[in-house]
């Protein structure tokens, strides 16, 4: 292809169409955009200024350019361009703050994809314009959804959906406009003039039905969203409060006991004080953890967390236990520098691991709660906007401001190699259970108390006495506890000077997470293998639309921590039985949709859902009644009709099933003549008809049978044609 | 039978997002990106298949009238759902929205049409992929559309014979009423007084017009438009008119006494022999 066609082809592209005329088109079209841009305007894009500013703008953009359609539209065109050049510096000077983590101009990308949507909505003449900003209003939307972790955008983006729809099939209507069709010959009357925007909204339900029907199949078959590399490591907080000493603090546990404390305190240390615990406190985000206390925490959302599966999101762990209490035997942290992205140090224990294992998660707070960073162990590298964070020598990570409602942060964990039918295969060796932990790791982690009950240990050796391998002997005492102790959060409370161990596994034999986590870490101790208590959250219930993990303070989790020689610290939950690390992959969109509808719509049915049933069967024997009288009343109706009635029926139906329809007020003859049913012997049947109809003397049975029988004939006739 | 004809912009568009977004969901994580994938894949299929199912249930009604003629308007009354854009190529209808009403066009070639093949096609509701599917409509009478006449200058035409002699029966004295046309000029110059010519009518020369085409389809119409002209000419000035013509059931020699049996005749008028072939029924 030349230059010259070249020019002249893009001349051709970009050659200005034909004013679109259809006010409904741009109607439409001016709602998807809006929706559109409010839908990536909630996701606090743009300064508030432009969220009211720009609705208003595009309304008046969309009114302007429809006056000015049938203008040659240059000067307009200079005015957008001036406008782009603003947007675009804008743009550029906002890009000069986000460092190098590529997330952080998301939002200003979306802004200036905002300002573009605006100045293009000044020239939208024709129909090819509009399309393009429907296109555009599509990826707002897109950029919309990208940004969203509310399910309640579900609404934008189904109105949205109908307003694109909508704005659609307009378009086509306006293009069939402008086709030559046929002249109406009389109005129609006037009850049906409303007729055509009816049969419109008619189409429109059908076709957004339709649209939703087959979307909703196409989502159940979609891989789930997220299980491919990431690019964008989002991170950002919307306050910076900074914590003084680098030391652990937990608003939601109540005030720090000076007396100005409340909930949101972020100097809280979460030892209680004078302001109560918050609903979705946990007492296991603090410096120590008694399993003697009782009470957990609500159903309120605390985080999500967008991940590819799930996991535990680990918050820190405990090695000391006194027989009641868990705390951790160093709080000496280390200051860890970056910027935006910060590589986590390895610790001890850890195996070194490359990329093919990374597990990538971004963790939205919802609440403000203690100032650790969560993640799935163990945390190799952490997208985190403030400048440092102080990491501890068990992998605890801190941050050194408060994590307050809207900071998000993202950890890249490495998940060990852990392969249960090789680890099953490596036998049990004491001298060797702490192998790659120096001396003083082992000894903290195999630390038990002085005057713990001999009879714990004596339980942990004739349980795991058969299990030749470490797993097996993990693996024994789980189900140990599987068989012999209950779940429950509602649990007596713990006498005074009781070994908590020994007092579950021997006396009570009903606990929650935190005994049995802490059982299973004290066995495994007794048996001379480093253990600890890991605390955090559990994974919780996966949103299939966000894609987001919705995790409540009551998934407040404990768990054990075990060590393996040569592969690492291994995660199990005693609680339940939870797999290892690479299992549990999310690979289908629709992961989780039940639990989350019937989790959504289970208290609602189960409210409404006897009055609902009751009515349906009334409206069902109600519908089979209409159905019978209806089919009583036709066949009397049929009865009565007479002979010429019944066979012109027959006539229409024949008809149309040869393609053709009959006209109001056409004769039967004239309609037979059109559908091809001509000659003598229709002749002969049509003056039966007129005889029956229009004469008082009796049409002979012969000459009525032959009628019928002709149009038996017919009817064949056009049934195999069809075939 | 039901085809898919052409895939609009609007399909290719949404598709191609549809795409972007499925990458987009794969990178980010991001769960209503996944969504919207699923609902513009949804759109467009529904997009796609829709009018598919229209075209399948659509039928068309039409009827016209029994005679036409090359490049005159003609009605045809359409009944058809709305959202169908149908073709008759046989009428050289172009394409059109086929609703209800009275559709006029200018039939661009010449026969007789016991069928009309009715092209419908459709993307509606959306717009995005385009459906096809032909039907074979039998009319109640075939459409016999006639060649539009050439304008004929007859003295530049073949000769055509006037208005033949009439047969003198005799000679009478002028009485009031008489017609001036009527005057017999020698009788009246040699007796001095105006003597009227009595006759016994006029006797007319049929005008015999041979329409022997030969050649490609294209290349005749131009003869069957001059014999068209030719027939009407003949007609207006009073003369019968005779025409021989090939029809598909062999050639036919007849008189024509009006412009709607000229185009009939015409319209129905072949390429082949206009005389009996040697061994052929006539």
């Amino acid at each position: 292809m030349s230059i010259v066609s070249l020019a002249r082809s893009v001349k051709s592209a970009n050659a200005k169409g034909a004013p679109e005329a259809s006010g409904a088109v741009r109607v439409a079209t001016l709602f998807a955009v809006l929706i559109a841009a409010n839908a990536t305007l909630q996701q606090d894009v743009g300064t508030p200024s432009i969220r009211y500013a720009l609705p208003a703008g595009l309304v008046v953009a969309f009114a302007f350019s429809y006056y000015a359609r049938f203008r040659p539209g240059f000067v307009v065109k200079m005015f957008l361009a001036v406008g782009m050049l603003a947007a675009s510096a804008h743009f550029v000077s906002q890009l000069g703050g986000i460092g190098q983590n590529a997330a952080a101009a998301q939002r200003p990308l979306a802004e200036l994809f905002l300002w573009t949507q605006l100045l293009h909505s000044f020239d939208v003449p024709a129909r090819r314009d509009l399309r393009f900003s429907l296109a555009a209003s599509t990826v707002l939307i897109g950029v919309g959804g990208v940004l969203s972790i509310a399910s309640d955008y579900a609404i934008s983006l189904g109105l949205w959906g109908a307003a694109a729809v909508s704005a659609l099939a307009l378009m086509h209507r306006s293009e069939l406009a402008e086709l030559p069709r046929p002249t109406q010959v009389a109005a129609p009357p006037a009850r049906w003039r409303a007729m055509p925007s009816r049969a419109l909204a008619t189409s429109l339900g059908l076709t957004l039905a339709t649209s939703f029907a087959v979307a909703g199949l196409i989502f159940l078959f979609l891989p789930a969203s997220g299980t491919a590399r990431a690019f964008t490591f989002p991170a950002s907080l919307p306050n910076v409060d900074r914590i003084p000493g680098g030391g652990l603090v937990n608003p939601s546990l109540g005030g720090n006991g000076d007396g100005n404390g409340n909930a949101n305190d972020p100097t809280s240390t979460g030892k209680g004080g004078d302001t109560p615990r918050a609903s979705f406190g946990y007492v296991g985000f603090s410096t120590e953890m008694d399993t003697a206390a009782r009470g957990r925490p609500d159903d309120t959302i605390v985080m999500k967390v967008r991940a590819s599966k799930p996991g535990f999101w680990r918050g820190q762990s405990f090695d000391h236990w006194d027989g009641r209490r868990w705390t951790a035997s160093s709080d000496k942290t280390k200051v860890v520098n970056g910027d935006g992205a910060i590589d986590l140090p390895v610790f001890e224990g850890a195996v070194q691991m490359d990329d093919s294992n990374e597990f990538i998660q971004t963790v939205y707070v919802e609440k403000p709660g203690p100032n650790l960073i969560f993640g799935a162990a163990s945390a190799s590298k952490l997208y985190f906007p403030d400048k440092s964070v102080l990491v501890l020598p068990d992998g605890t990570i801190r941050s050194g401001v408060s994590l307050g409602t809207g900071a998000v942060y993202t950890v890249v964990s490495k998940r060990p190699p852990a392969d249960p039918a090789a680890l099953a295969a490596l036998t049990f060796n004491p001298l060797l259970a702490g192998q790659g932990l120096g001396q003083p790791a082992r000894t903290v982690y195999t630390q038990l108390p002085a005057d713990m009950p001999a009879r714990v240990a004596d339980l942990a050796a004739s349980v795991t006495s058969s299990s030749p391998s470490l797993l097996g002997k993990v693996q024994a005492i789980e189900d140990w506890l599987g068989k012999n102790t209950t779940y429950s959060i509602d649990i007596p409370s713990l006498p005074a000077n009781t070994d908590a161990v020994d007092h579950f596994l021997f006396t009570d034999k009903v606990g929650f997470c935190e005994q049995i986590a802490s059982s299973l870490v004290v066995m495994m101790r007794s048996l001379g293998v480093p253990a600890r208590l890991g605390v955090g959250y559990a994974s919780g219930e996966r949103n299939p639309f966000t894609g987001l993990y919705e995790v409540k303070a009551s998934d407040a989790h404990a768990w054990a921590e075990i060590y393996f020689p040569g592969v690492g610290w291994l995660t199990f939950d005693p609680t339940a039985n939870v797999p290892f690390a690479d299992d549990g992959q999310v690979p289908l969109a629709r992961n989780g949709l039940t639990d989350f509808l019937a989790s959504r719509l289970g208290p609602v049915l189960s409210a409404v859902g006897r009055v609902v049933l009751g009515a349906g069967l009334l409206a069902g024997v109600g519908f089979i009644a209409w159905i019978v009288r209806r089919l009583y009343r036709r066949r009397q109706a049929l009865a009565a009709r007479s002979w010429p009635m019944v066979w012109n029926d027959r006539l229409d139906h024949i008809g149309r099933k040869a393609g053709h329809h009959r006209a109001a007020g056409q004769t039967a003859r004239s309609f037979a003549e059109a559908v091809g049913f001509v000659g003598t012997d229709w002749d002969v049947a049509f003056a039966a008809l007129d005889q029956a109809a229009y004469s008082d003397t009796q049409v002979p049975d012969p000459t009525r049978a032959f009628a019928d029988e002709l149009l038996r004939r017919a009817s064949e006739t056009v049934s195999a044609s069809r075939k | 039978m039901l085809r898919p004809s052409r895939v609009k912009a609007p399909a290719l568009i949404l598709t191609a997002l549809a795409l972007a977004f499925f990458g987009i969901s794969r990178t980010s994580g991001s769960g209503w990106a996944t969504v919207l994938v699923a609902a513009l894949l949804g759109s467009v299929l529904a997009g796609a298949f829709l009018p598919m199912v229209r075209l399948a249930r659509a039928g068309i009604s039409i009827h016209v009238p029994t005679d036409g003629t090359v490049s005159l308007a003609v009605p045809l009354d359409i009944d058809a759902k709305s959202g169908l854009v149908a073709d008759i190529p046989d009428l050289g209808t172009g394409q059109f929205h086929a609703t209800k009403g009275t559709f006029f066009t200018r039939p661009a070639k010449r026969g007789v049409f016991a069928r009309l093949a009715v092209e419908l096609r459709t993307s509606s509701p959306l717009g995005m992929v385009e459906w096809r599917k032909t039907c074979v409509i039998k009319l109640a009478a075939p459409l016999e559309v006639g060649p539009f006449p050439t304008d004929v200058e007859l003295a530049d035409a073949a000769p055509i014979p006037d208005v033949g002699e009439e047969d003198l029966r005799g000679i009478r004295a002028y009485v009031a009423g008489d017609s001036s046309r009527k005057l017999h000029w020698p009788a009246t110059a040699r007796t001095g007084e105006m003597m009227i010519r009595e006759t016994d009518g006029v006797t007319v020369a049929p005008v015999v017009i041979v329409v022997d085409l030969v050649g490609p389809e294209v290349a005749v119409e131009p003869t069957v438009s001059r014999a068209a002209g030719l027939a009407l000419a003949a007609l207006k000035r009073g003369a019968a008119v005779v025409l021989i013509t090939a029809e598909p059931s062999g050639p036919v020699t007849g008189s024509v006494t009006s412009p709607l049996e000229v185009s009939r005749r015409l319209a129905r008028a072949v390429v082949g022999p206009v005389y009996p072939q040697k061994g052929v029924a006539a």
